[in-house]
Formats: C-alpha cells, sequence, structure tokens
C-alpha cells in the first residue's frame, strides 16, 4: 500500500529573488523518476525537514519538463526557512494535489487573468501554458496589481516576455509603478482592459481582501458565474483529505479544489 | 453477517483472557482509581468486565490513531536527507468494547479510505487487530447510541460480540479474526448456544433499548442544517459558552483530525509527527501571513455541528457522531452534541 505521507527528496537547482520577500526556487527531484506530470493550478506538499510542511502552489508551467518552479513568499516560519536554504539544499516533496485548471474548458475562450500579490505564481504556470499554446486559445490579457513596484513578481515577463503575445497592464497600490505606470487597486484596471465578457473567461487569484472585490466587479462587467474561475488556499496537514482542515462548507480545498469557478463559490455562503 | 453464534460461561472469561495473553498483547476496560479506561493489561485479573454504567472514559480511538504518533523519521548524512515511514507492528485483542466505540472504528474506515485514499498508519494497526465487543444492557445517561444508530448492540464490523445472558455470554462471531479466537486452544472454552438465545436476544434488546434516558434526533438537526434553518443568534449564544478547551473532540471517538510537527531530536535526525487537533481552536485554520477564515468562535462553533451532522453526512451517509454521550461527561459549558442539537430542534426555528 502507498504511503500517502511519504514525500520524495528534491533538490533546489536554482534560486532567484524576485523581490524583497519572494524567491522563486526551481526544484528537480533527486530520483528523476519520481517525476510526476503536474497541471496548472495544482500544489505540492513541501516539507522542510525539522520544519514541517506546508502547501505550495506551481509556477511552472507543465511543458517546461524536468524541474519544477515554486514562488514562495516569506510570511511564516516554513517559508522563513526556506528561504535560508541554498543551492543544492534538499525538501521534500508531496503531490502534485488538487484539480488545477481544466485547461480544456478554457480552449476556444480569450482569456482574462487577475493577479494580485504572491497571487500571479499559481496564474503563471496557466499563463506560460496558454501563451506556448497560444493557437488554442482566444485574446490574452494580464492584469496584475502589487503593493508596491518592489514587490511585483516575474518582472521580466510582466514587463517584456508576456507583452509578445498577451495585454499586459500592472498597477500598484501605493508609490511609483516603473512597469506602466498605473497607480490604484487592480479593479481600477477591468475596465482599461475591454474584454468582450461573452467570449472570455477570467481566471483570478490574489489575497483573500482582494478576490471578493475583483469577482463582483467582474460580475458586474457582465461575466457568467462560470466563466470567472479562481483558486483558493486555506491552512492544510494533508492534501489528501484526512486532516480535516480545509474545508469551506461540504467541499475541501485540497481535493475539490483549489480552483473553483465563481458559480461554485457562491454555494460557499459560509467560512465553515 | 454473523459467522457463527456460541455461548461462553462467565466463569470462563478470565481463562479466556489468560489464554489469549499468552499470543497477544491484549487491551480491555480497567478501573483506575474508580475510572474507567481500556488499557492494555498484563493479566485476565486487570480487565474489569461489569456491570458497566457508562463507556470507559476515552474511545479506543487512541489505538488506532495515537494522540502523538510518530509517522516519518528523517536523517541527513553525507548521501542527502533519507526519509522512511515508521510504521508500528503489534498484534493485538480489545476486548470489552462497547458498540459505539465500535460504530465509531466503522465511521473511522471509511474516512480513512475514503476518495481511494488510503491512510496505512491507521490500516495497518487496524488490520492487527481483533475487536471484542460487549453489548450495552444498560446504557449510560449520557448514552443516546440507539438514536445515533449505532448500538447498544453492534450490528456490525466487530470480529465478536458478548451478549450478556446472566451467567453466560451469548457470543455471535463477525469474521475470521473473530472465529480464531474461539478455535484451537479456546475451542474448549466454549459451549453451544441456548436454545432459547434468539427470544432471549431480541428480548435484552428491547429491553436495553427502552432504557435509555437522552433523546437526540440526529435526522432533523441534518436537515435544518442544510436549510440554513438555525439562526444565527442561538449559534452565538451557544458560541459564548465554548472554553475552546477541546474537551469534546479529545474523548470524542469520531474526532480524526490531525495536525502534523517535525520534531528535531539531534541536529541530523527528527520524526514528523502527527497529533490530534481540534476544530474550535483559532489556530486550527490560521493561515501564515495572519489571515484566518474561522478566527470568530461562532464559526468555529457552527464548523464543529456542520461538519460532524451534515458534511460528512453528505459525503458517507454517515454522521461523525456515534452517540457515546463523553462530550457530555466532558463539556464544562454544556454545549454538547446532546444539548446542542436538542437547542437547535427547540428554540431554531
Amino acid at each position: 500500500m502507498e504511503n500517502l505521507y511519504l514525500p520524495q527528496i528534491a533538490v533546489i537547482k536554482k534560486i532567484a529573488q524576485e523581490t524583497p520577500d519572494v524567491k522563486l526556487f526551481t526544484i528537480e527531484f533527486k530520483d528523476p523518476e519520481k517525476f510526476t506530470a503536474y497541471k496548472p493550478g495544482q500544489f505540492f506538499m513541501l516539507s522542510v525537514f525539522g520544519h514541517g510542511e506546508a502547501p505550495i502552489s506551481i509556477t511552472s508551467s507543465p511543458t517546461q519538463k524536468g524541474s519544477i518552479e515554486f514562488a514562495v513568499k516569506c510570511v511564516g516560519s516554513l517559508t522563513a526557512e526556506l528561504h535560508k536554504m541554498k543551492i543544492d539544499d534538499e525538501i521534500g516533496l508531496r503531490g502534485p494535489y488538487g484539480n488545477g485548471f481544466s485547461a480544456d474548458s478554457l480552449k476556444g475562450f480569450d482569456l482574462l487573468f487577475v493577479g494580485g500579490g504572491i497571487g500571479l505564481a499559481p496564474l503563471r504556470s496557466l499563463i506560460n501554458y496558454v501563451l506556448e499554446k497560444k493557437a488554442d486559445f482566444g485574446k490574452i490579457t494580464i492584469l496584475y496589481g502589487a503593493r508596491t513596484y518592489d514587490d511585483m513578481v516575474f518582472k521580466e515577463e510582466l514587463k517584456a516576455g508576456w507583452r509578445k503575445s498577451a495585454q499586459v497592464i500592472t498597477t500598484v497600490d501605493m508609490g511609483e509603478n516603473l512597469c506602466d505606470g498605473n497607480v490604484g487597486l487592480v479593479t481600477t484596471l477591468l475596465p482599461k482592459a475591454k474584454v468582450n465578457t461573452k467570449t472570455t473567461k477570467a481566471i483570478v487569484c490574489g489575497p483573500p481582501v482582494m478576490i471578493p472585490f475583483v469577482l463582483k466587479d467582474l460580475t458586474i462587467l457582465g461575466f457568467a458565474d462560470d466563466h470567472i474561475i479562481s483558486t483558493l488556499e486555506r491552512h492544510m496537514k494533508c492534501g489528501v483529505c484526512k486532516c480535516n482542515h480545509c474545508n469551506i462548507g461540504p467541499k475541501y480545498v485540497c481535493l475539490d479544489g483549489p480552483v473553483f469557478t465563481c458559480a461554485e463559490m457562491k454555494l460557499m455562503t459560509r467560512e465553515f | 453477517m454473523m459467522l457463527e453464534v456460541k455461548a461462553i460461561d462467565k466463569e470462563k472469561i478470565k481463562p479466556w483472557l489468560t489464554a489469549m495473553l499468552e499470543e497477544t498483547k491484549v487491551i480491555a476496560p480497567e478501573q483506575s482509581h474508580g475510572d474507567l479506561f481500556y488499557e492494555f493489561i498484563d493479566s485476565a485479573d486487570e480487565a474489569f468486565l461489569g456491570p458497566y454504567e457508562a463507556p470507559p472514559w476515552m474511545s479506543i480511538k487512541r489505538f488506532f490513531f495515537p494522540q502523538m504518533d510518530k509517522i516519518l523519521k528523517y536523517k541527513r548524512g553525507p548521501g542527502g536527507i533519507q526519509v522512511e515511514p515508521v510504521v508500528s507492528e503489534m498484534k493485538r485483542v480489545i476486548f470489552g468494547v462497547r458498540p459505539c466505540d465500535n460504530a465509531a472504528l466503522s465511521f473511522c474506515d471509511k474516512w480513512n479510505t475514503a476518495d481511494g485514499l488510503n491512510d496505512i498508519y491507521y490500516l495497518k494497526r487496524r488490520e492487527q487487530t481483533t475487536i471484542v465487543t460487549i453489548a450495552c444492557n444498560q446504557p449510560g445517561v449520557n448514552c443516546f447510541c440507539v438514536y445515533a444508530d449505532a448500538g447498544p448492540f453492534a450490528k456490525e464490523n466487530f470480529d465478536i460480540q458478548l451478549i450478556d445472558f446472566g451467567d453466560q455470554y451469548l457470543v455471535e462471531v463477525g469474521s475470521e479474526k473473530g472465529k480464531a479466537l474461539t478455535e484451537g486452544k479456546y475451542q474448549h472454552l466454549f459451549k453451544a448456544a441456548p436454545s432459547d438465545a434468539d427470544k432471549k436476544r431480541f428480548e435484552l434488546l428491547l429491553e436495553s433499548k427502552g432504557m435509555f434516558h437522552t433523546y437526540v434526533d440526529q435526522r432533523s438537526v441534518t436537515e435544518k442544517l442544510k436549510k440554513d434553518e438555525v439562526p444565527d443568534m442561538l449559534w452565538e449564544n451557544m458560541a459564548k459558552r465554548c472554553q475552546n478547551c477541546g474537551g469534546c473532540s479529545y474523548v470524542c471517538p469520531c474526532c480524526i483530525c490531525f495536525n502534523v510537527v517535525d520534531k528535531e531530536v539531534s541536529e541530523d535526525e527528527g520524526f514528523r509527527i502527527r497529533t490530534w487537533d481540534n476544530c474550535t481552536f483559532a489556530g486550527y485554520t490560521n493561515m501564515a501571513g495572519g489571515h484566518n477564515p474561522r478566527g470568530e468562535k461562532k464559526d468555529r462553533f457552527m464548523r464543529r455541528y456542520y461538519h460532524k451532522l451534515y458534511y460528512e453526512f453528505d459525503k458517507f451517509g454517515e454522521r461523525g457522531c456515534v452517540g457515546c454521550g463523553r462530550c457530555t461527561t466532558t463539556c464544562p459549558g454544556k454545549i454538547d452534541m446532546a444539548r446542542v442539537t436538542r437547542s437547535i430542534l427547540t428554540r431554531g426555528t
């Protein structure tokens, strides 16, 4: 019988400092045979031995073979330890878990990505995937808001890479935006994007305070509930629906999510 | 499903336990300073065989899902980190299990194999355990298993069930594992079941069912929760009395939420440990970064009852409560399963 809780050993191959508190880790399994295919929107349980395990979403596209990228913000004890680690240090990985984004259900649609802060990390996996298979999708728009310009993750891609084949608009909550000048909340970008709400699917991820406002504005713009997709996060101990921590109503973020449509989220009327 | 039915004289119980102890570990109800607990016994004399008035203080949960359980061991060496599972190997018999605890085990079996995902730590222990239940002829004052469809006699999932017939026990054998405890070197202890066993069993069951003091209508509460018909004010008032002590889930045989922590024993070695957790603790849903989706006590309290009576029922067709009444005995705020469900039905509109 397979042991659900046994992590595979993986090695940190590259570390890039994205922002003052976000690092991008490129990870390879120590035994390349253990590499399993994943979907954008899925997550791994990442172990820092001696400090525990936490769910971390995948930020690389599944088309990138052999290695996996995680963009991790230093917010707690485990992530602080991870930030202290160096190239060739070993961590543990279990997964991939979760339903992930269904790329098939997005085919033929224009796509509107709305990201806030570190919430761009899981979206980047899907963005890079659809940009590589551009013929399958319509017009691609990426809206991104960060607290300040310094807090913007994936600046290279936002400024140059993605702009080659997608419309990219960024904003910052405060200070100067050296990317494209906009200052304000990410919701102020929605009217600027000028998308056709009937032919577009919106994919949203950001801090818990941002998501409800974006969903509301998208609905006002005319998006149907099943055309709005979001990915949620919860405190999680197992990733396999045993520890019971991550439920929102009868749904479990680990197994039924983390990707939900706005129609599904509207049924989650209460936070318990 | 019953494989066979036999009988055993009461004076043969101790020789039976003694014979068991020769080849396996035995856990049985044992009195400690006047309270009853399931404990490992070294001799048949330590087992307390009744008459029972209430189930032992703690359920048998901890023998399958220990309060602290080392699940992995990791070691740093020259070749990198090695991780290996820590799986316990121990054959044992749990003797004198109450039907509520047996029913809770069926619930835990479902949870630990749900979605095609099997928890080997639980299942390994389960596989190595033989369950001998003892039917309840005298339910305790807080017991309500009869309304949770879990007792007072066990219906399934036991290896052996004993039913008190006065000077002898009726022995119902429910599995091959149970059969092994009545055959071979144990065979001489048993005799044929009395000819009027069926009639007597029926009468005893009826008599026991009539002795419950606590009535809990879980079915109606589930319906009310599904329709969201319980006023927020009632939840708020009940939640105010919650002391966040965690006692309810500590004693609950169906509470199997867990937390996972790493513990270093030296610079290069340590264990991954899973421990019991409680959904009424604020830290249960607190995320790194400070966002807590259930920061309010009321939400956590509601979640406990929604989870047990609605979500789990939705998922398995079984509720996370077997009516053992332990939370009633334990809760200092008197907001236990029996009282909360009663409040919902009488005061909730």
